[in-house]
């Protein structure tokens, strides 16, 4: 058989077994038989079954979006402002752009925050 | 992941932090193995594991889902930080996998690869053994979930040649590990 026609066959087979497919059937060829049961062997030879740094690293970026979700230097100033109404704007009104219309849907109607 | 869960799953991280997680759980294996796939220096491959997830979490907001499908996005930052690393070494000069990166790597520390089971280690140290094009071909179709089509852009080959390396590098690799007395039988 020509090499690319045993690729194609190869190819196709290997497609459906890395969509997860347990039974892709027969290639009727011995080698490409071989060479899926080589591509089985390597899927489960999973290289992240026992890492060690899968949970370390979650654990970083998980507190990296917790510290981004923390208001910075300059959101605490908005806040701030707003209760002295040093942004213009008026009591209970929005505190980064200072306008006094009531939020919708929880964002600010005029500057959409 | 069908392209619809991806969209979800895109939409949930960028407002929701358990969904960001799930994303991790759902790319950490992917991307651990693409990069053991690639870099035999088991520490050298773990520090880049952690990079390529702070690359991500940091530039995911520049990420646009019309553009590309997420698992294009992911695995083009993933290979641009092994190229990175590659070129500050010295170890392989290349703009893209053409034929002047017909070299291999060294071969992992027998001590790095402790923790790995005996078919794992027979693997990496195969996989080690390979053409720099054969092990990102071969990495990229394993763990990336994208096409023959996505992987040939990336790579920057034509999708014929892509499938050809493909299985030109398993029949390679097939025979490596039957000389190192691994049997691969159907």
């Amino acid at each position: 058989m020509p090499e690319k026609k045993k690729a194609g066959i190869y190819l196709e087979h290997l497609d459906r077994i890395l969509a997860g497919e347990k039974d892709v059937g027969s290639a009727d060829n011995k080698e490409i038989e071989e060479l899926l049961q080589l591509a089985k062997t390597m899927l489960n030879a999973d290289l992240s079954k026992d890492s060690k740094i899968k949970e370390r690293l979650k654990k970083q970026m998980f507190s990296k979006i917790e510290k981004n979700d923390e208001l910075d230097d300059e959101d605490l100033d908005f806040v701030s402002a707003a209760f002295t109404g040093k942004t213009g704007g008026q009591k209970g009104g929005c505190p980064y752009c200072g306008s006094g219309s009531k939020k919708r849907k929880g964002k600010c109607p005029n500057c959409g925050i | 992941m069908a392209l619809s869960e991806e969209k979800t799953l895109f939409a949930g991280a960028n407002s929701d932090d358990s969904s960001f997680i799930e994303l991790y759980d759902y790319y950490f294996p992917k991307i651990y193995n693409y990069v053991h796939y690639r870099v035999a220096d088991f520490h050298a491959a773990e520090d880049l594991v952690s990079l390529v997830f702070e690359k991500i979490f940091t530039r995911f907001e520049s990420y646009r889902p019309e553009k590309a499908p997420l698992s294009a996005w992911i695995f083009s930052i993933a290979r641009n930080t092994i190229t990175d690393y590659y070129r500050r070494r010295g170890l392989i000069h290349f703009d893209s996998l053409d034929t002047s990166a017909e070299v291999t790597t060294a071969d992992p520390d027998p001590g790095d690869v402790v923790c790995f089971n005996e078919v794992q280690q027979h693997l990496i140290k195969a996989l080690s053994s390979l053409k720099q094009r054969e092990r990102e071909v071969i990495a990229l179709k394993f763990w990336s979930g994208l096409s023959n089509s996505d992987i040939a852009n990336l790579v920057g080959i034509s999708e014929s040649n892509t499938g050809v390396i493909i299985f030109r590098a398993m029949r390679h690799l097939r025979t490596i590990l039957e000389s190192q007395g691994v049997s691969i039988n159907a």
